[in-house]
């Protein structure tokens, strides 16, 4: 599979460099700051999560849905489109592509009921105006059919992905990893399609990253898991019911591996031939990522944020960005 | 809706080319031959049929798109471009003159074993690229690999194409893929977790055919085809195939004994059924892959591959003027005296359909004003006209 890699439509067509600024972002960011727009991909992409969970779809639809996703708002802004039913699209082409298709009206029913209630109802208070009070997905399968080749033709028609996932389980086996870090590592994986780490780096080194990351902060023979490591990651709000990483109340199961392991993998990574420089940056996106995720409560955030997006007067000053907020 | 399709982009795409004419019909598709107006380059536009505005894109026809999207090799159809019109999705090709059915079927053509190797190898080339990118192209036949005026040989036709390095989807995979005659026997065993080995059988069928100038394996239905698998290669065991008795649809046949492929292929160089062999073993598992069979020494041994240029191929042009001669005495059947009533227009303008896919250039629109509400008079002088007589 790597070895295609090179070769591919991934690398050499939609892979962009680090520290380039996406035009879609920075549309958005003359209203929002970083963090709000990360708040934002942060809710759409619990959308993607939430529908695929609900339709039993695999992690890797999951995974190329996000990352369309992420390529559609490389050069869209959330300010200039409503990116639910792009999400709809994404999820239903992701799908398709990997030979998982469900009929378009299933995707578009799920995400209508999933959106069915305004965002600040749902905490049981009333939506202050009508369009909040609106539902979030009026949109039909012949809408949806129609974004599809929008977002086909956005992404240059090139739809084959290689994930992390794969190379995650062989280097969890090869280094005889508990299964526990395997576990967590894939977790951070899965976190990394929130953000744009999927259009700048290729899928190894987001693997390696998470493993990075999973060892730096959890080592595998730590007795007690997710105590101290855990409390600065941040938990996962209840809309997604999942753990991203780490969260206190995470029951990772009990390695008991011997001592060794951190020095095996630091032994390990310290002969790789990827620089780790690249791991390094990945892992600090996504540390940057989860700092904002610590304080993320999506009901009221996603109406705040989006409220500030779609008036035209908002100017709330871009601050800090990924790199300046760890 | 927020969002605004790019119909201007579209528009701009699509005055690139011009639609010359009709050369194809497939299932989910309609191919033309076009023209790129800057540079005047012969393309082919595939033209993906729309299936209810409902439901979103063919899968058949994303499964072309990804794949050849990611496929560039010379022996590997290119893709060129893609557009929208009008929710439409259109692929332009590159422009393919014939192909390797109609070689094999033109009796007018001879060829020779160093032909059938240069074949060979053009194709194994390109499944192996296919391979090599973790595509398995599932629809391998003598009408699916494309031939180019310089000879050089493509596959095309990747609506069937499809990833297999997921190792978590493994086992998932339809077996109802490849057309019956060149389908796998794990494939017709209702295997469903094969690998590019399939696509190696399909060759093996190829190459039986190149040589044998007919199909070699035809069976008139899925469980007729292996009997006749078995009845040309004998019917394997459990100690041939290991597993073989596990697979979903596994039946007993009846125990054909093996015989040698030197009964039937009795011109072949004993390379040359070596490979055929390694190509069509039964247990997929210890069938040659794409790499192996092209390090066989079939193809270091003489005589060398032709090279492409001097292949034998259609002549366009005479192929041309068979059926054009062809429909014109149909329709002067059909339009003679007796035929000059009401009932022979519907079946003129059938004829004409029929006479529009063919190489000849005949503009849609003329059809369409043709079909509005012509008379037999009336379709036999436009068709005098514009065939010149
Ligand atoms: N690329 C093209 N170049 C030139 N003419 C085109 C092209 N695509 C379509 N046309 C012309 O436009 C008309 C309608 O196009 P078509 O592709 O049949 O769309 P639809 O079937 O959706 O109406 C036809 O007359 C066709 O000849
Ligand atoms: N690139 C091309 N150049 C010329 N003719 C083509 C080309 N692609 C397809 N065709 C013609 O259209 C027919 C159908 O196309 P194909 O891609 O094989 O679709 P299907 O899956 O329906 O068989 C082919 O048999 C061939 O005659
Ligand atoms: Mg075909
Ligand atoms: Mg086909």
């Amino acid at each position: 599979m790597a070895a295609s890699y090179w070769s591919s439509s991934q690398r050499l067509r939609w892979l962009m460099p680090a520290n380039v600024a996406l035009p879609g972002h920075e549309r958005d960011l003359t209203r929002v700051s970083w963090a709000d727009r990360t708040k934002l991909t942060l809710h759409y992409t619990n959308v993607i999560q939430s529908v695929a969970k609900r339709m039993m779809l695999r992690q890797r639809v999951v995974a190329s849905a996000m990352t369309y996703f992420q390529r559609f708002y490389a050069n869209n802004a959330y300010c200039e489109t409503d990116p639910y039913p792009i999400a709809c699209a994404c999820l239903y082409l992701a799908a398709k592509v990997e030979e998982t298709p469900h009929h378009l009206r299933t995707f578009v029913n799920e995400m209508r009921e999933l959106l069915r209630h305004p965002l600040s109802a749902r905490d049981g208070t009333d939506g202050k105006s009508t369009t909040a009070n609106a539902a979030r997905f009026p949109y039909t399968s012949a809408d949806i059919a129609e974004l599809e080749i929008y977002l086909l033709e956005e992404m240059d028609f090139y739809m084959i992905l290689q994930h992390p996932y794969d190379l995650l389980t062989r280097l969890c086996a090869e280094l005889q990893l508990p299964q526990s870090v395997l576990q967590t590592a894939w977790f951070v994986t899965n976190d990394s399609f929130r953000t744009d780490a999927c259009l700048r780096y290729p899928p190894h080194v987001i693997a390696l990253a998470a493993l990075y990351l999973t060892c730096a902060l959890q080592p595998p023979e730590a007795q007690a898991p997710a105590s101290s490591a855990g409390t600065s990651m941040g938990t996962v709000t209840e809309a997604t019911g999942g753990n991203p990483i780490l969260g206190p109340g995470s029951a990772l199961p009990n390695a008991g591996a011997p001592v060794t392991i951190t020095e095996r993998v630091k032994d390990w990574f310290a002969g790789l031939s990827t620089p780790l420089t690249e791991i390094a940056e990945v892992a600090q996106r996504l540390l940057a990522f989860y700092h904002v995720w610590d304080s993320f409560h999506e009901t009221e955030d996603v109406s705040a944020i989006l409220a500030r997006l779609r008036t035209p007067e908002a100017n709330a000053p871009p601050t800090a960005g990924p790199s300046t907020s760890t | 809706m927020d969002v605004e399709t790019p119909d201007t982009a579209n528009r701009r795409t699509e005055s690139r080319y011009r639609k010359d004419r009709r050369v194809g019909e497939g299932t989910y598709a309609v191919v033309y031959e076009a023209t790129e107006t800057a540079t005047g380059r012969r393309v082919a536009i595939k033209k993906i049929k729309v299936r209810q505005q409902k439901d979103g894109l063919d899968v058949s026809a994303l499964r072309e798109i990804k794949a050849l999207q990611e496929l560039r090799h010379p022996n590997v159809l290119e893709l060129m471009d893609v557009y929208a019109h009008k929710g439409n999705l259109n692929l332009v090709l590159e422009y393919l003159d014939s192909d390797l059915e109609q070689i094999v079927k033109d009796r007018s053509l001879v060829f020779t074993a160093a032909d059938i190797k240069s074949w060979m190898l053009m194709t194994l080339r390109g499944v192996e690229h296919c391979h090599r990118n973790w595509i398995l192209h599932r629809d391998l036949k003598p009408n699916n690999l494309l031939l180019a005026a310089n000879g050089q040989l493509k596959l095309a036709d990747f609506g069937l194409a499809r990833e297999h390095a997921d190792l978590n989807c493994a086992g998932r995979m339809t077996s109802q893929v490849v057309t019956l005659w060149y389908r796998a026997p794990e494939l017709l065993f209702g295997a469903r977790d094969y690998g590019p080995t399939v696509d190696i059988w399909s060759v093996g069928c190829i190459f039986a055919e190149l040589m044998l100038r007919t199909p070699y394996l035809p069976g008139d239905g899925e469980m007729q085809q292996l009997d006749v698998i078995f009845r040309a290669l004998g019917t394997p065991t459990e100690e041939d195939w290991p597993g073989m008795t596990k697979l979903p649809q596994y039946v007993q046949y009846r125990a054909y004994p093996k015989q040698p492929l030197r009964m039937l292929f009795k011109a072949a160089g004993q390379d040359a059924l070596d490979l055929l062999a390694g190509m069509l073993r039964f247990d997929p598992a210890k069938r040659f892959t794409a790499r192996e069979a092209l390090q066989h020494p079939y193809f270091q041994n003489s005589p060398r591959p032709t090279p492409h240029e001097r292949l034998p191929r259609i002549d366009a042009a005479k192929a041309r003027d068979e059926e054009i001669a062809g429909v014109k005495r149909k329709l002067d059947a059909l339009l003679g005296e007796d035929a000059m009533q009401l009932g022979g227009e519907s079946t003129a303008c059938q004829c004409l359909c029929s006479y529009h896919l063919l190489t000849f250039a005949y503009t849609a629109t003329r059809l369409a004003s043709l079909e509005d509400g012509a008379t037999t008079k009336r379709v036999a002088r436009r068709l005098s006209f514009s065939m010149g007589v």
